[in-house]
This record gives structure tokens, sequence and C-alpha cells, in this order.
């Protein structure tokens, strides 16, 4: 089990996911229950149980992966990030309403401060641009950090103004292209997501070209129209295969041979089992999902182990998920 | 409390490479003695956070240390894992041993007890949704049309005719019957058959619905059943039920899935909450009906001229334009359940009117742009 740096020619080994339905169905159901009786707390304990079954059952040369994250610490990312969040809605509610007020009550005075009802728009606006790259980085941050293969801590080393810089050339130049540069933009997202992910010390390489992807989208955009989106699971199994095909650590190809067809199936029995069972029998279907994704993952076999140690990124918080948490939760009640 | 050392495999969280060797309970301590005979370590029982099985081993794992790495051993030993439980358990008491979790336990022993009270939760919250709004003073309603007024005004073109204003205003006045809110009637110039009430008072009435109207009496049944929206609180309770509504769904679909899923569950989460909302929202169209000709038949007016309403358009057959029934019954059943809910005499009533046909006929079509 840890001959690992043996210098045989580059090869790759399957992920193994081992389904245990039945452990998943009793975890499911505690969660379900025990969230009803917390009137919703219990959620973010009822996603750590989940995720840790995920990683606990999957397997790669003979080790299992870990999950890290505790319920309390997204509870508290949550009460943090909310906080944040709806402070934030109310703070910029008031100010509009401020301008409204000011301008029946003193019309004068409003005329003076012509720029005010542009005031809160141009708030919001700046607001977004830092928010979403602040959500996605800090996201990802806190994510690998809670998650381990032997022991070793993912990590994720962007930055949340690497991506804002990202994140507004992508936008400025989709817009300035009526469209068209958007593949792109999600291919620079894709390799900024890749390069700077890391196992320990070891970092991830992106080797794609932006070509190749942007005919795969094209493709993919085109049929998805023409099949009123049925090719939608073909198109997904190809940005998974291209993505994975085209990462490497250590030099070493990572693989994936994740098909549509393969996708539809395990998406149509997750789907079925979520509407025909209202969601008491998804963990049956949830399995056929996560064993189509990791099953057809396939890891380099040849990584040298003892050439990584250990990183670890402290300041990961869970905000970043609270904030979105709380975002996800208004949208829902409030459309 | 001490045990027989037992094979274990230790990883440092700094290298993937682990140990091998024996761990062993001593006093308060985990002992782990690696096979190549160096120094043993020695892990404070109380650091030990979770207990897991994985695969055929059980995994150990040691809270993370202030450079945020944690220690984990592995062994396959059941009588070692079951000590340190036990220690764990006797060491933390009540809330303490939240924080220390162990995936060994009774799955039915949790299963029963959490389900009883889970059903009784539900029918509680259940209960309380539908009657939350009661403990909600009613300045909220007031707030909520206050903020909601810009974004509405800032959708739709005003129309601003001071007579035709005032003569939906004297309208509303001749309908209410002990006001909660105070109302303000918004006039919008579009040929669309609508109207809408926010929460506390604004009533925002399309010119196209005024031209509509053949006499006072219709529109005066319209504003009866949008004012009846704003009396029972519908808005209030859309929000309270939608948002309770949404927690029992996503209470019971996918919780957990989220991150793996690819958005199912979440469809469907949302898919199950607009058809409930959808629900609500006839249920309360209903109740609108029902309180327009209550407040018709109080006030001394023919509720029949709503009825008509809905046949002149039910007829014209512009239920396409007709948007204010799109979350409704359909004008058919409502046709119905008006001519049920009728009282006998209501059809001798005409009281006079507030406003003369004549007059109506005239301004009624003053916002036409």
């Amino acid at each position: 089990m840890d001959n690992l740096s043996l210098a045989s020619p580059p090869q790759r080994e399957k992920l193994i996911f081992h389904e245990d339905t039945e452990r998943l169905i009793k975890i499911h159901l505690l969660n379900v229950l025990k969230t009803v009786i917390t009137l919703g707390i219990y959620s973010f304990w009822a996603r750590v149980n989940i995720t840790r079954f995920i990683y606990e059952h999957t397997e790669f040369q003979g080790e299992r992966f870990s999950w890290h994250a505790t319920g309390w610490e997204r509870f508290r990312g949550f009460l943090i990030g909310g906080t944040i969040f709806f402070g934030y809605i109310f703070g910029i509610q008031y100010l509009s309403m401020w301008a409204m007020d000011l301008q029946t009550q003193d019309p004068e005075k409003a005329a003076e401060l012509f720029w005010l009802p542009f005031l809160a728009p141009l708030i919001n606006l700046v607001v977004i641009m830092i928010a979403i790259p602040f959500i996605i980085v800090g996201s990802l941050r806190y994510r690998l950090s809670r998650s381990s293969y032997r022991n070793i801590r993912f990590l994720f080393t962007g930055t949340v103004k690497e991506f804002m810089v990202l994140n507004l050339k992508g936008t400025f130049l989709t817009i300035l292209s009526a469209g068209f540069y958007y593949p792109l933009f999600i291919y620079d997202i894709m390799e900024f997501r890749i390069n700077h992910f890391q196992y320990g010390n070891t970092p991830l390489h992106f080797s794609g070209d932006r070509k190749t992807f942007y005919l795969i989208m094209l493709k993919g955009i085109f049929l998805q129209i023409l099949t009123l989106g049925i090719y939608g699971f073909w198109f997904f199994a190809e940005i998974e295969r291209y993505t994975w095909n085209n990462t490497k650590i250590q030099g070493k190809p990572f693989g994936c041979t994740l098909t549509g067809g393969k996708w539809m199936k395990a998406s149509l029995i997750y789907f079925a089992t979520l509407l025909f069972t209202g969601g008491l029998l998804a963990p049956v279907g949830f399995i056929y999902l996560i064993k189509a994704r990791l099953d057809n993952m396939q890891l380099p076999n040849d990584i040298s182990m003892d050439e990584v140690t250990g990183e670890a990124d402290s300041k990961a918080s869970p905000i970043a998920d609270g904030i979105s948490e709380a975002a996800e939760g208004i949208g829902s009640i409030f459309g | 409390m001490s045990g027989a050392p037992v094979k274990s495999r230790y990883f440092d969280g700094v290298s993937p490479i682990p140990n091998t060797g024996k761990v062993s309970i001593e006093e308060n301590y985990l002992v782990f003695q690696p096979d190549d005979g160096s120094h043993p370590h020695k892990i404070p029982l109380s650091r030990v956070s979770e207990i897991d099985r994985v695969g055929d081993e059980f995994k150990v794992t040691v809270r993370r240390t202030k450079n945020m790495v944690s220690e984990m051993i592995m062994t396959n030993d059941q009588n070692f894992i079951d000590h340190i439980t036990t220690h764990k358990k006797k060491s933390l008491s009540g809330i303490l041993q939240f924080g220390f979790s162990s995936s060994e336990g009774g799955f039915f022993k949790a299963f029963i007890p959490a389900l009883t009270i889970a059903v009784f939760v539900l029918v509680g919250f259940w209960g309380f949704i539908q009657k939350a709004h009661y403990l909600v003073p009613t300045s909220v309603d007031e707030k909520i049309g206050e903020l909601a007024t810009p974004q509405f005004l800032s959708m739709f073109p005003r129309c601003e005719n001071e007579p035709l204003q005032n003569a939906v205003e004297q309208m509303i006045d001749e309908v209410t019957y002990k006001p909660t809110f105070t109302y303000k009637v918004v006039l919008i110039e579009s040929p669309e058959v609508n109207a809408f009430a926010l929460p506390g008072g604004p009533i925002f009435v399309f010119s196209g619905l005024l031209e509509q109207s053949e006499s006072p009496e219709e529109v005066m049944g319209v504003l009866a059943h949008e004012i009846t929206h704003a009396e029972r609180r519908h808005g209030l309770q859309n929000i309270i039920k939608k948002a309770g509504t949404f927690f029992i769904i996503s209470s019971v679909i996918g919780v957990g899935f989220e991150g793996f899923d690819p958005g199912m569950a979440e469809e469907i989460v949302e898919i199950a909450g607009t058809m409930t909302a959808l629900r609500y929202s006839r249920s309360f169209e209903r109740e609108s009906d029902r309180g327009a000709i209550e407040l018709l038949e109080r006030k001394g007016y023919s509720a029949a001229y709503l009825k008509s309403f809905f046949e002149k358009i039910k007829d014209k057959d512009i239920g396409e334009e007709f948007s204010w029934v799109s979350t409704h019954p359909t004008t058919e059943e409502r046709i119905k359940y008006i001519e049920k809910a009728i009282h006998k005499e209501d059809g001798k009533m005409r009281k006079k009117l507030p406003i003369s046909e004549t007059r109506w006929n005239k301004l009624k079509v003053q916002c036409q742009s």
C-alpha cells in the first residue's frame, strides 16, 4: 500500500466509490428528522454528514479520503455570513428610501444631490463585483482546506484579487463581444481553479488549450438548443473529460471516462427518486450519481508521495459559504 | 484505564506516508509506538474529536493543533475503539458531548424517537405558519407596502388624472368597513385589465380595467376584492407561508446533497414550493371574492356586478390579458362561486352610487393613451 515512489511508467488508477446505500439512507433519514426537529439548524450538520459519507467511501490506492468540516463551524459561518448579508440588504434599502424621501420632502436639496439616486445602484454594482469573487474563492478555500487524503489537506491558493481581475475582464469582454467571449471566460475560470489547487505542497496544473475548449463549448451550446437540452448530459460529460484529461499533478495526468449516456442514466435515476419518493429515498439515486462521477475518475498511480508535505490554510473560513447560503435562502423565498 | 497495544497506522498530517506501529491507552493518553523503535508518541485523549468507521477500519481523528494539522490513527480493533468511546463519553458530559462525534450508534434507537418528535414539530409548525401573521403588527404590512411601492411605480407609467383618482378613492371609501389601513389609489396607464393591492394600503388600478367596466359597481366589486386582500393580510401571509413551506420541503428533499447534486434537488424544491404558493394564492383569491361580496352587501351594494364583470370578461374572451387571475381560480369557477355566495335578496339591492353612471362613463376613459 505504501510503495508509492516506484519508478514505473506513468499510468492511471481508478477512484473507487464504495456504495453503501443502506448506510446513506439511515444518515439521510436521521438528517431529515433532525433538521425538522431543530427547525432547520441541523441542516448544517446534515451537509457535513453527507459529504463525510462520500469522502469516506471514496478510495484511491487503498486509502480513503476525509472530510474535516464540522456542523458547528458551518452554522457559525452562516450566522456571521447571514448577518453581513442582511446588514447590507437593510443598509442599501434604507439608503434608497432616504433618497426617495428626500425627493418628496426637500426637492431643492434633492436637486443639489442629483447623484443620490444613482448611489445605491452604484454601491450594489461594486459590492457584487467584490462579493462574487469573495464567495467563490472563499468557498473553494474553505472546502479544500477541510478535505484530505492520507491526512494531507488540500488547499486553494487563489486570491480574491486575482479572481476579481479575471471576473471583471471576462464580464467586460463577454458584453463587448455580444457573448462570443463567454466560452473563454469559462476556460479562464477553470484554469484559475485548477492551477491554484494543491495537494499539500504539490500543485495541480491545467494544460488545456483555449481553441479546443471554445469548439467544445460552441458545439455543446448549439446541440443543446437543437435537442431541447437533452445534449446537456453529453455536454457535461465532455467538459468533465476535457477538464480532467488536461489536469496534471507532478507532471502526471489525471483521466476521466464519464460518458453522456452514463451521466444521463445516473441523473434520471436520481431525479426519479427525488420526485417519486418526495426525496426520502433520494440516497438510492444519489449513489448512482456519485458513482457515475467518481468511478469514472482516474488519478496517476505513481505520485511521489515522499515529495508531498502537508500544508494548511489556517485562514480558510466558512463565512463565504454562509453569505451564499443566506442569499440563496432569501432568493428561494422571495423569488 | 489501559488496554493491550493494537496494530495501527499513524498519519501525522505532514507526510502522506503513515507510520506503522501499535497504539494503546495509558491513563488519559493514546500512546502510539512505531514499529521502527523510535520514540513513542503520546496524545491526550481529550484531543480525540471523532471516531468513524471507514471501510474495514476505524479512524480516530485527533483535533487539529494550532497550525490546523490534525493527526489520524487507523486501526481495525473494535475493542480498542470501544475503550476510547467509553472513555470519551465518561469524561464529557451534557453539552460537551456535542463536539465529539462517533458514528457508532444504533439507528433505530435514534430513529423512532426522532420520527415521533419530528411529526409533532411538523404539525405544530404547520399550524403556526397558518396563524403566524396574527403575531406580526399591522405596521409591518404598511412598511412592506411602503418599500414595494417605488419598485412597482418604476415598472408602470402613472395616469395623473385628479377627477378619476377622486372618483376611484370615493368608491374605496364606499366599500370599506372599519378599515385597518388607509387606502391609497395609484392609477396606471395601461390597457391591461388588472388591479392589485400591496400589503398595508396601496392599490394599483390599471386604466384598462376602468375602461372595460360598464358600471361603477363593477369597479367597486374589484376594489372590494383588493381591499379584502389587504385587510386579510394576504401579502404577509404569503411571505410567511412561502418561507414555512420552503423550509419544510427543503428539509425533506435533498438536505445535505448540495455540492454533489447537479441542481436537481433545488429545482424540485423550487417546483414544489411554487406549486404550494399557487395553491395558497388560489385560496387567497377565493377568500377575497367572499370578502368582496360581504363588503358590498354590508354597504348595500349588489355583489351581482362583480359576477357580471367576470361574465363580461369571459364572454369577451379577454382572459389572456386578464393577468390578475393568472394565479387565480378560473373565471368560470369564480362566477359559479360568486353565484352561490350571493344572498338571495342581493339582486334587489341598488344603493345610490357615489358617482353617476353618466359621469363614470366619461371619466373612465380619461387615462386612454
